[in-house]
């Protein structure tokens, strides 16, 4: 027996390893120490053991050459020992190996490789390594040694830190690949001793402590690099023809795989690693067809064979992972991919873990179930789910333009979000399934953030029950069936949000986040993050920090924690600068409309409203009522606050306080108790949802730690009694899933109405009126629980939803409106005329009958509707839906069109109109757009009904036209002659700036925690 | 640990049990009210809209005349559109007018639809202070008027007519009149002293007139009320009654019909009399509940008290209460009269009156006969304009007669209505009118020949008129040109 120690100028460990060779209770063991960087480490190896050889490996590059040189060292033992410099030995290790490797008549037998500081964790207990050769732990990350790795057992390889190997198999296979340096070499000699015949095998009784720290040793991180390039010599050389043939494209498509991921996380050095070991493999296949030659000679097993040892297909990503779960510092980068690895194959050996993946898979099968229907037919546009413009170039179009054309018009930023759902659409190639994705994609967020909420606790148990309380929580169906996207952004947000404040407060256990402004920062930026990313789809979701924060705040005062106030209120003073940066420059628009609180109100005035406390306490604030279970999350929901102690009882009295808190805001909005108007109710009640969802994760908290510390009685009892009440609510919920659509509508209105194409007869604009709930998007109050809102053209698109730089002249709207409401005029369609409006379309019902019932309806108000009957002007579309009101403009003219000169003369003002109706003019600009481009004759008027702003410009051959005001808002341009002319529209270029900072705001933070990720693991 | 458990709990169970307190307490009105809707003409807007549902053409039972009149002191343009109906219905015909300050205009509708067999005509009038009214002439006498209506509805009551066209020759012809854009489609439910009957799905094209005879479905019958119910669309609707018969009396009437029902009706012009046979309808259009209703005598003398006429109306049924009847209102002479439904179920309520030359023998005769009718204010306001003529004597009617007269009704119960009453801008009367009291006012004291007066009262009053002229009579609510507020809800 020999043992060899590759040594390259050790450090003072170096000792111990000798020590701990020599300390072998093995008798016949001889020791040869392979000087590798010809140092001169005879003195000190001599110094403990007195009869070891010394081997100069001059001349040898890297481990395995050095390595290597035992051969021609002429000594001879049976077995050989092969161990780095930085690893001890237990005193029985080489006899039980020895032992193992005779009694399994095993070619190459390891030790259980630990820790050197902390040997209480498993650092390697052999590799499964994939057909790309790329190996991966058999063990997870922070894996302590409790024995349960003792065994003996098969395994493909054997890291090279220790390793015994019968002295003849090495000296056939020639010994390490002499052209792999460090990774990779020990994966190469397992495989070829499997293709020769010989069992590799773990061999657990027997221990070796491993420092594993060879990048700090040579300042050189090249990890990834060695590791890539020699799993492709591997593969490149241990496969048979025909295998090679058909992984060798799998192998290439990975790598470009691997190379645009890492791209996109900014992980250019490994891309240049990837393409390194690319390169250096093809500039040495002269090497690798003789070794592959070498191979043939030693071959005594069938290809196949050994293939059905390894992983079966393509599971490169899979081997990484687990290979980083261990990790190592110094056998590759940790990065995301590590961590989700560790996250994953760590946590599946733990019984708790493994029911928070089964709860997973449970309620992410529940969510596809639930959604099978809109996965298969399409979301319709009820509520806010508005459609997607036709193409991705049309929506990136629309985005960049910097126009709204919602009410009469006005510059609008249009939402960053617009970008990445454009490069979606064009990715996937459809904007129903990005639609339907988007909303489960909501849901899923949401859950995610539940499950991660009480991360901080350790218990996945209660992990996991936050998320099915979160599932279970009737929000995202109610917000589903309601058409509401505010409420689903708030179920998305939500989770993320509170847990941010959580850490923010550092109370206990929320205390993970290091001492220091480096901390706090990642709070802040977190939280502000989320509310950011939230606000770019739903500008008053960000408002859900405030409610938080306000929830967190009183529960601490009530448990008396008053220290954690100033946390929190710097938390969400300081989350404002992120947020401002991700939602710009959504965020500058809605600061620089004024004091206009309609679009974070939505239409709503402050009016009440007809839900009940019962009802927002259940979270039926949508027409959809989740049912009386919902009553029963009180049982989980009030176990902590009887069993729970310390930061249980804490915590859970904050997360009470913020569910009371939203309730009672709720309440408020409802009870007219508020001078203004708040957003949609299942945006207010996201927070309470999180928190009833906390709770029920709480509550198991209390039960696993608390109950213990009771007398037997009555709190025992609330266990099978909480149990039985959540087995109720999850047969409760069950419904929801049975129609496949969480009971949103089959269809829309848009089915109903019949819109004539603005390019047959010229544009124009739709008056929709109704709840602010039925609008598709933000409305202005109208009256109480009632909204307005403009849109033009025959479709309603979410470039209508874009948050408009200012009101434009939505007022001329409003006066119309309240002179047809208060009975004024009988000629509404003629000022209506004045604005484009060719329909006007009440919306009684969320959705068309008989999809949405009428118990369900909320009429436009009968005083509303006769105003709109009684209008001479205005006909009544028959046969559309009894839960709408068609209107058709009689007295309609164009948005865009060609007036002889002197038209508008005698119309002063708007109003003057009524008596004075517009006559129609030719239809002009009607296509898409902007910018519109026509010819038109000598001598003729072109009326462009926008609100006037900067930016819009008429030109003829190249000059722009003059223009003037007409019906007091509208331009009327006057070409000097005949011929073609175009209508366009230019933001100025800081508008096109901050469109710019906006849309890369999200990708910028994405990178950031991307990386702060792969730094923390 | 404990305290705070138990401060914590205390807390929370308070908190909610706040939010379930303030849930029970009453909950603010949240819906866009339905504003009360007068049945009265009320032009308020910037361009008032009228809706004349109109008569015949220059052949038919009575012939339609549209009189526009500005009260103002400017010029006023006016948008008339003719709109006609019959079997071959023209296209609606559109003209423009300017009136001249406190001037009038008077326009045969049928001019503009030639062929026409009914005409309706809207009048769109641009400011405030013009007033338009149908004159309806029948061939065989009499004259009708009545301010045109400045609302639609989908739905109305028409509470007395009668059809015995053999004795009385009497023609009963409800006229609908859609101004929209789109066809309007009614059910008309007829209930006679002889029986129901009913027309469904009649429609009414676009922009059209729809003469209803009633005759046709309902023969001989001497009273029939009309529930007009409008499935689609929305109409404006007025009646035509001529007769000419010993009992009927000659004459031509017509009235706006009644859009919907009301707990409290006024009626300003009724009077009982050897030759005036006065008759107030009382119509129930609940399908399900009776109304009892009280009909309260209004008199111009504070000291004159008379207890109400007590009657039950059944559900869809018409009552009719023939004045004269009333032994208790013998020698009261004008009166109004409130209808007043006691049990929450709304009636619709309207007044016919028919003179005669000839009474009974000793008792004085009218100098002129003739029919009238007057729909039921629901509703009261402050100001009005009551168009008023005066006929001259060269036309052989004694001035100081029975000249007609301009009524004002305070439907307060408590407070007194200061009123002053001018013409063309002067004032000419300033009165006081006690709670629950009228006040007539000779025409002839007010002015001559054609006039609007211009009623301005303290209060909310209702201002109506009794027109006598030369050979007809006529009555009519004035036109409120404030918002009137309801009846029920003045105290």
């Amino acid at each position: 027996m020999l043992a060899v120690v590759v040594a390259h100028e050790p450090g003072d460990w170096f000792v111990e390893t000798l020590e701990s060779l020599s300390l072998q209770d093995y008798e016949r063991l001889s020791i040869a120490v392979v000087d590798a960087a010809s140092s001169g480490i005879g003195p000190r190896v001599s110094e403990v053991i007195a009869d070891a050889a010394v081997i100069d490996g001059a001349g040898t590059t890297g481990f395995s050459q050095a390595a290597n040189t035992v051969l021609d060292s002429g000594i001879q033992a049976d077995f050989l020992l092969v161990c780095h410099d930085d690893v001890a030995l237990a005193p029985d290790a080489v006899t039980t190996l020895v032992a193992e490797a005779l009694r399994s008549n095993a070619g190459i037998v390891g030790p259980k490789i630990l820790e050197w500081d902390r040997p209480e964790i498993i650092q390697h207990a052999g590799y499964d390594v994939d057909r790309f050769g790329v190996p991966a732990e058999r063990i997870g990350a922070e894996d302590l040694d409790q024995e349960q790795h003792d065994g003996v057992s098969d395994v493909f390889a054997l890291p090279s830190a220790v390793l015994l190997v019968r002295w003849d198999l090495f000296a056939r296979l020639g010994g390490f690949d002499g052209g792999m340096t460090f990774r990779g070499e020990d994966v190469d000699l397992c495989w070829r001793a499997q293709m020769a015949g010989a069992r590799v095998m773990f061999v657990g009784s027997a221990e070796a402590r491993h420092r594993e720290a060879l990048v700090s040793r040579t300042g050189i991180d090249d990890a990834k690099l060695t590791e890539t390039r020699h799993a492709l010599r591997a593969m490149l050389v241990n496969h048979g023809r025909i295998s090679l043939t058909v992984l060798l494209p799998v192998a290439l498509l990975m790598a470009l795989a691997e190379i645009l991921l890492d791209v996109f996380t900014a992980r250019f050095g490994r891309v240049r690693d990837v393409i390194s070991a690319w390169i250096w493999n093809i500039s040495r296949l002269d090497v690798v067809a003789q070794r592959r030659k070498a191979n043939a000679l030693v071959r005594r097993v069938r290809q196949a064979d050994v293939t059905a040892l390894q992983y079966f297909g393509s599971v490169r990503v899979v081997a990484s992972l687990r290979r980083r779960s261990s990790g190592q510092p110094g056998t590759g980068p940790p990065g995301l991919l590590g961590a989700a690895g560790r996250g994953v194959f760590g946590g599946l050996r733990t019984g708790t873990t493994r029911l928070a993946w089964v709860t997973w898979i449970v309620v992410l099968a529940a969510v596809l179930f639930g959604s099978r229907r809109l996965l298969s037919d399409g979301v319709p546009a009820v509520g806010d789910f508005v459609a997607l413009p036709e193409t991705a170039s049309d929506l990136l179009k629309a985005w960049w333009s910097g126009w709204s054309e919602r009410n009469a018009g006005a510059p609008s930023s249009n939402l960053g979000i617009l970008v990445y759902l454009g490069l979606l659409v064009w990715v996937l190639d459809s904007m129903e399934l990005v639609r339907t994705l988007a909303v489960i994609a909501l849901i899923v967020a949401g859950l995610a953030g539940s499950y991660r909420l009480l991360a901080a606790t350790g218990s996945r148990r209660a992990q996991a029950s936050t998320l099915v309380a979160y599932l279970l929580v009737p929000l995202a169906p109610v917000s589903v069936a309601g058409g509401s996207l505010a409420g689903l952004v708030g179920y998305a947000a939500a989770p993320w949000m509170l847990k941010a404040l959580l850490r923010a407060s550092r109370a206990a256990p929320f205390r993970q986040d290091p001492q220091g402004l480096g901390g706090h920062l990642s709070v802040w930026v977190s939280l502000g993050a989320a509310a950011g990313l939230a606000a770019l789809v739903v500008p008053a979701a960000a408002g859900l920090v405030a409610l938080l924060a306000a929830g967190l705040v009183a529960g601490s005062l009530l448990a008396g924690r008053p220290e954690v106030v100033p946390r929190l209120l710097a938390a969400a003073a300081l989350s404002v600068p992120v947020l401002f940066f991700v939602a710009f420059p959504t965020v500058v628009d809605l600061a620089a409309s004024g004091p206009d609180w309609g679009f974070v109100a939505d239409g709503r005035d402050g009016s009440a409203g007809a839900v009940s406390f019962g009802e927002i306490v259940r979270f039926a604030v949508s027409g959809s009522d989740p049912g009386s279970l919902v009553w029963l999350f009180a049982l989980p929901m009030a176990v902590p606050l009887l069993l729970g102690r310390g930061w249980r009882l804490e915590q859970s009295v904050r997360l009470w306080m913020v569910a009371l808190v939203a309730w009672a805001v709720a309440l408020a909005a409802e009870r007219r108790m508020l001078p203004f108007g708040l957003p949609d109710l299942n945006l207010l009640l996201a927070p309470a949802a999180v928190a009833v969802a906390g709770l029920c994760g709480m509550a198991v908290l209390s039960i696993e730690h608390d109950l213990r510390f009771s007398h037997f009685g009555w709190r025992q009892a609330l266990v099978p009694v909480t149990a039985l009440a959540s087995l109720l609510l999850a047969v409760g919920s069950i419904g929801w899933l049975e129609d496949g659509r969480w009971g949103l509508a089959a269809s829309d209105h848009h089915a109903s109405l019949r819109f004539e194409a603005p390019v047959l007869e010229g544009a124009y604009r739709v008056l929709w009126i109704g709840a602010p709930e039925f609008l598709a998007v933000e409305g202005h109050s109208l009256a109480p629980g009632v909204a307005w809102a403009a849109t033009a053209g025959d479709s309603v698109t979410l470039l209508d939803r874009a948050v408009p730089f200012d009101r434009g002249r939505a007022d001329l709207f409003e006066t119309v409106i309240g002179e047809i409401t208060e009975g004024r005029t009988a000629r509404g369609g003629r000022l209506l005329a004045g604005l484009g409006v060719r329909y006007v379309v009440l919306l009684h019902r969320l959705a068309p009958a008989p999809f949405a019932d009428e118990s369900d309806a909320r009429p436009v108000p009968a005083r509303l509707a006769a105003a709109m009957h009684n209008q001479l002007d205005l006909e009544l579309v028959e046969g559309t839906n009894s839960a709408v009101d068609m209107f058709v403009n009689t007295a309609w003219v164009p948005m865009r069109a060609l007036y002889p000169p002197g038209f508008d003369e005698g119309i002063e003002d708007f109003t003057d109109l009524e008596a004075r109706p517009l006559a129609t003019g030719a239809s002009l600009f009607s296509g898409a757009g902007p910018p519109w481009a026509a010819r038109i004759p000598e001598g003729a008027e072109i009326l462009v009904g926008h609100t006037p702003r900067p930016g819009w410009e008429l030109t003829a051959g190249g000059e722009p036209v003059p223009r003037r005001e007409a019906l007091s808002w509208a331009r009327v341009y006057r070409p000097p002659s005949s011929g073609e002319v175009q209508l366009s529209y230019s933001a100025p270029w800081w508008r096109h700036g901050g469109q710019l900072v906006g849309a890369a705001a999200p990708l910028v933070l994405a990178l950031a925690w991307i990386r702060r990720r792969m730094n923390q693991s | 640990m404990r305290s705070m458990r138990v401060l914590a709990i205390v807390a929370i169970a308070g908190l909610l049990l706040a939010g379930v307190l303030v849930d029970v307490a009453d909950r603010p009105r949240s819906d866009l009210g339905d504003r009360y809707t007068s049945a009265l003409a009320a032009p308020t807007a910037v361009v008032n809209t009228w809706f004349c549902p109109g008569g015949s053409g220059p052949s038919g039972i009575a012939e339609l005349t549209v009189q526009m009149a500005n009260g103002s002191d400017e010029s006023r343009t006016v948008v008339v559109s003719v709109l006609p109906g019959g079997p071959d219905p023209q296209e609606p015909a559109m003209f423009h007018m300017d009136i001249e300050p406190r001037g009038r205009a008077l326009i045969r509708p049928s001019e503009a639809a030639p062929g026409a067999d009914w005409v309706g005509v809207v009048v769109e009038a641009k400011g405030s202070g013009v007033v338009v009214e149908q004159i309806l002439t029948a061939p065989q006498g009499g004259v009708g008027r009545s301010p045109c209506l400045t609302r639609v509805a989908d739905s109305w009551v028409v509470s007395n007519g009668a059809t015995r066209s053999a004795v009385e020759r009497e023609r009963f012809v409800v006229m609908l009149l859609n101004p929209f854009p789109d066809v309007a489609v009614a059910d008309i439910e007829l209930v006679a002293d002889v029986g129901r009957d009913s027309i469904d799905g009649l429609v009414i094209p676009a922009q059209r007139v729809v003469a209803v005879d009633v005759a046709a479905e309902v023969t001989v019958a001497a009273t029939v009320a009309a529930f007009i119910n409008v499935v689609s669309g929305r109409v404006a609707a007025s009646w035509i009654q001529v007769a000419d018969g010993p009992i009927a009396g000659r004459g031509t009437r017509t009235a706006p019909a009644v859009p919907g029902a009301s707990d409290v009706w006024h009626l300003p012009v009724a009077a009982v009399g050897p030759a005036r046979r006065d008759v107030v309808a009382v119509s129930n259009p609940s399908t399900t509940d009776a109304a009892e209703v009280d009909l309260e005598i209004i008199t111009e003398d504070p000291s004159i008290e008379v207890s109400p006429i007590e009657i039950t109306v059944r559900p869809g049924r018409t009552v009719l209460v023939d004045l004269s009847q009333q032994g208790r209102l013998d020698a009261i002479g004008h009166f109004g009269v409130a209808v007043r439904s006691l049990a929450a179920v709304p009636v619709a309520a309207s007044i016919t009156s028919v003179t005669s030359t000839a009474g009974p023998a000793g008792a004085g005769d009218a100098e002129v006969a003739g029919s009238t009718a007057t729909g039921g204010a629901d509703g009261a306001s402050r100001r009005w304009l009551v168009p008023a003529e005066v006929p001259t004597s060269d036309g052989g009617v004694a001035l100081g007669g029975d000249a007609g007269a301009l009524v004002i009704a305070n439907p307060s119960a408590v407070g007194i209505a200061e009123v002053d009453v001018s013409i063309d801008g002067e004032l000419v009367h300033s009165i006081e009118i006690g709670p629950g009291r009228i006040r007539r006012l000779a025409l002839a004291s007010l002015g001559s020949d054609r006039f609007l007066a211009e009623v301005d009262s303290s209060a909310p009053v209702v201002a109506g008129r009794e027109l006598v002229g030369l050979t007809s009579r006529s009555a009519s609510l004035g036109v409120a040109t404030e918002e009137p507020v309801p009846i029920n809800a003045i105290r």
